[in-house]
């Protein structure tokens, strides 16, 4: 798994708000148009007419439903590179990734489903979950919701 | 007509603090930012390498806000226990990287983290209230 460095996480960030500004801009360009076309083709005063552009970007209606949706995808792929991700997501975004079964620290003896299950060699989650004891901490396992074991990638 | 910028310093000088507090549970319950466990080095006789004494807590984490940008880090500071007194920049390059596969904390934001919710909340809040500047100045 590559490094995410404190470097890398500030310049998502700085990323997302120079897209969020261009999205902004953009919706600022629209709006002018469309006031001016409800001035000129509907005969509404300029001020009715901005009341009217304030309405839809406030209800992201019409012309601002485009942008409200731009800035859901903007946060989303920012999210996507920020906040890390469970074991189970990984596996749906690489359905032929594999996984070992390491054992987690604990003050007791592992429960023997685990330790067996952790002798096995690295499967896909699906193949692990078709063997019945779900994913660790899944709390199927003898061990329970006490499950410390994780899901290790297995790199190529 | 005036470009819109956007200034997120209030916003991130809140959520600096409230990501270090996300990062001190993690490092509490001994957890990465995946939920994985962080790993033990102990010495052979079985003591802990580091002894908790609050240090890190206090002084361990920082971070940086301006317009645009946001930047948490572990502090330069030197741990203040016996011995060779390592920077807690050491102390998490250990804690992050000790053991084989481990998620550590700095490099992600934690798996649930509401961040970018409150970012977008933040991101709407202010696109909104200049778009209606520039549109009533507009008239």
């Amino acid at each position: 798994m590559p490094t995410i460095t404190g470097s890398k996480v500030k310049t998502l960030i700085e990323v997302a708000i120079l897209e969020l500004e261009a999205e902004a801009n953009a919706l600022m360009d629209k709006a002018l148009l469309e006031r001016a076309k409800l001035i000129a083709l509907e005969d509404y005063s300029p001020k009715q007419a901005t009341e009217i552009i304030e309405t839809a970007i406030l209800s992201s209606e019409g012309f601002a439903n485009t942008w409200n949706n731009n800035i859901d995808r903007v946060v989303r792929e920012m999210g996507k590179q920020l906040v890390a991700k469970p074991v189970r997501t990984l596996a749906m975004e690489d359905k032929a990734q594999k996984f070992d079964w390491v054992l987690g620290s604990v003050k007791s003896k592992h429960c023997p489903d685990c330790l067996r299950l952790s002798g096995m060699e690295a499967r896909t989650v699906p193949e692990w979950e078709s063997l019945g004891y779900g994913l660790p901490r899944d709390g199927l396992t003898k061990c329970n919701v006490g499950c410390r074991c994780m899901l290790s990638p297995l790199n190529p | 007509m005036a470009q819109i910028k956007l200034d997120f310093r209030t916003f991130f000088n809140r959520e600096g603090r409230k990501i270090i507090t996300e990062y001190k549970k993690l490092i509490t319950k001994g957890r990465g930012t995946e939920q994985d466990d962080a790993p033990e080095k102990k010495y052979p006789n079985g003591k802990p390498w580091l002894v908790d004494t609050g240090a890190l807590r206090k002084d361990g984490f920082r971070f940086a806000a301006s317009a645009n940008r946001l930047i948490i880090f572990p502090s330069g500071v030197r741990h203040p226990g016996k011995g060779k007194r390592p920077t807690f920049r050491q102390l998490f390059r250990w804690h992050n990287t000790a053991s084989g596969r481990y998620s550590g904390v700095f490099h992600k934001l934690p798996v649930g983290s509401a961040f970018p919710d409150r970012f977008q909340e933040e991101a709407n809040k202010q696109l909104i209230k200049k778009v209606g500047i520039e549109l009533t100045r507009d008239i």
